[in-house]
């Protein structure tokens, strides 16, 4: 009875299911979209600012920050990381959206949608913007049809804080961690593709190197089921080469490693990310592989008239000898992690230092008036994410949770 | 109202009747026997969790390594007993005690007690000084069967987090949260392994937001997860 007892223990201990999932929620067949017109970029502009939330207030908190990108409706809020991430048409002057929201820290989502009624739909479509938007919603649980009501009341437009200086919003490791289970798995195309859709406007990538000198991201130094399904190889990533980690490895939500190449190609013609951190994680020298890239996807940007800056990290001395032993190392973008004697030694044209020194507001004005900007990471506390967008002097702040820093700093 | 109060009474003028102390075993830990006052017992061992993968920064990141443990029952008059534990994996201390009363009906038994833990941990990790200390309040009752040969016990708790400090760097955290974070179903066999000498095999379910022995990967999570042990120990 005794080995029975152990054996039938050990076969429900083993069965625990450790690693939960999160799948998005889909509107599917129900969806309204398809006969809908799609909206115009003024009516978009028209919807963007903070809203008091009037009905639903247990579920979002009192207030959300609207934001769009491309065709997609971001609402961000603070209670719970919450956010929702939704497409609008309009119907006979009715303008509607539907998607879905999600908890950031946990695993809680839902449908979601929202109309606008025909008189202020009416008007928000004439580009009359002086009226006060409801939006009139309901939200339920996972796939289950919405069914809770939910009011969002136009408060006001972004403040001049929003307009007066670029902040950047860095989305760590693309637009998130695996870890936090979102519908991609990190530092993929996939991922990179929603991080604007988080209310970044930049990205933190990591950067390896295959065997055959080939740039890919990735983030640990193995091949782990952290972030790969089950598969034939195992042990240091940076041991094989790119076609095999092509071949061989897939990540956890079925995509796959994309090569560094590929990534910013993705960046420059996909979205309208305007700033990219290039973490370079590689324990071999790198810089050869990499910079060539930088400087391709920069000049192909400056052709196409795009914005886009594209930097070499510099997380750890060995990266800072390997940067400066690299020719003409002083025309070449880059984020130095040290200190700010550091930064003038590579000539570095941003400085990143870690959040838990504090916001260091001397050393920040000294960057700025040496003309460099200053990054922070990695901030995904609520608490200190407020705080240092409020006392400090940051350009910017890499975090796991863009939607919660968009929702501070739209909110300002 | 009155009639609830009258039935708890009962029940309680029934388990004082019905209860009755059997022979003391020297080699139990873990089954809610009697111990008499004055006497002493221990036990020693290993603790070693499946630790979610999708809880850390990254893979590196995971503290691996099995918790030391040490753990001490001291009898006391009239059923109860003084529980003391320590659980260590070098980077991590977690100390417990607390009150413990149970009583036997032939070969069943059950405990219940309210542990409070104080714990701590340091580390230097991605650069970072990383500290943290807590308590950690453990409400539990353990339910045993005692098979002659071997007993049989499964111990339920709670896991209430009172107060967590947590330094990074120059940046200190404290929130004083006294919320629930979870609870943890464990099941132990206890049986002879050489002549009067005890060893102990468990296995236990952790439903929880927090995970103390996995402090260092900083989640940022609100989730409860399922976190698996495995308990091995030899009762002194």
């Amino acid at each position: 009875m005794r080995y029975l007892l152990t054996f039938g223990l050990l076969i429900f201990w083993f069965s625990c299911d450790t690693n939960p999932t999160v799948s998005v929620p889909d509107f599917g067949e129900r969806s309204m979209l398809e006969g809908a017109t799609p909206l115009t970029d003024a009516t978009k502009d028209g919807l963007e600012g903070i809203y008091r939330v009037t009905e639903g207030n247990d579920h979002f908190g009192d207030k959300v920050v609207i934001k769009w990108s491309e065709q997609y409706i971001s609402i961000f809020g603070q209670k719970n990381s919450v956010y929702c991430i939704l497409e609008g048409g309009t119907v006979d002057s009715v303008v509607f959206f539907e998607g879905y929201w999600r908890y950031a820290t946990n695993t809680e989502t839902g449908l979601i949608e929202f109309q606008i009624s025909e008189e202020e739909g009416g008007k928000l479509l004439k580009g009359k913007d002086d009226i006060p938007f409801t939006l009139i919603g309901l939200y339920g649980t996972d796939n289950k049809d919405p069914d809770k009501r939910v009011t969002l009341v136009f408060d006001r437009y972004f403040g001049p804080n929003v307009f007066e200086k670029k902040f950047w919003i860095l989305a760590h490791r693309g637009a998130g961690r695996t870890s936090d289970l979102l519908p991609a798995s990190e530092n993929t195309l996939e991922m990179i593709d929603l991080a604007e859709r988080f209310g970044a406007n930049a990205i933190e990538i990591d950067i390896k190197l295959s065997e055959d000198r080939i740039p890919f991201l990735y983030h640990d130094q193995t091949i782990n089921l952290r972030l790969t399904q089950k598969g034939p190889v195992w042990g240091n990533i940076e041991d094989f080469t790119f076609a095999q980690l092509r071949s061989f490895i897939t990540l956890i939500n079925g995509e796959k490693i994309p090569s560094l190449q590929a990534a910013l190609e993705f960046v420059l013609e996909e979205t309208n990310l305007g700033l990219v951190w290039l973490d370079m994680k590689s324990e071999k020298n790198d810089m050869p592989e990499v910079i060539p890239i930088q400087q391709e996807i920069m000049s192909r940007a400056e052709t196409m008239g795009r914005e886009l800056e594209i930097f070499i990290g510099l997380p750890k001395e060995e990266k800072i000898n390997q940067f400066m032993n690299y020719p003409s190392y002083e025309d070449i973008l880059s984020l130095n992690e040290f200190d700010i004697e550091d930064v003038r030694n590579t000539s570095s044209e941003f400085w990143g230092p870690r959040w838990t020194l504090g916001t260091q507001n001397n050393e920040v004005q000294a960057m700025h008036g040496e003309g460099r900007r200053v990054i922070t990471w990695t901030l995904d506390d609520p608490q200190f994410i407020d705080q240092y967008l409020k006392e400090g002097d940051f350009d910017g702040m890499v975090t796991n949770y863009p939607t919660l820093v968009a929702y501070y700093y739209y909110s300002q | 109202m009155i009639s609830m109060k009258v039935s708890g009474i009962s029940i309680l003028i029934f388990i004082f009747f019905c209860s009755n102390s059997p022979a003391q075993t020297d080699g139990y830990f873990i089954y809610p026997q009697s111990i008499h006052a004055g006497d002493y017992f221990s036990t020693i061992g290993l603790l070693t969790a499946s630790l979610p993968e999708d809880q850390v920064e990254e893979a590196s990141s995971m503290i691996r390594g099995p918790l030391f443990t040490y753990q001490g029952l001291y009898g006391l008059e009239n059923n109860f007993q003084l529980y003391g534990g320590v659980y260590t994996n070098i980077i991590t201390f977690h100390f417990s005690v607390g009150p413990k009363w149970g009583l036997a009906f032939n070969k069943f038994a059950f405990k219940v007690g309210y542990d409070i833990a104080y714990w701590f941990g340091k580390l230097e990790q991605f650069g970072f000084q990383s500290k943290i200390r807590g308590w950690i309040s453990y409400p539990n009752l353990t339910l045993g069967y005692d098979f002659k040969k071997f007993a049989i016990s499964v111990k339920g708790e709670l896991i209430i987090l009172t107060h967590l400090t947590e330094k990074q760097d120059n940046i200190e955290i404290s929130t004083n949260r006294n919320s629930f974070a979870g609870m943890t179903l464990g099941i132990y066999i206890e049986q002879p392994l050489w002549k009067k000498n005890y060893m102990l095999f468990g296995l236990k379910i952790n439903y929880t937001k927090f995970y103390y022995p996995t402090w260092a990967a900083f989640a940022t999570f609100d989730r409860y997860l399922y976190i698996p042990e495995i308990v091995l120990g030899i009762n002194l």
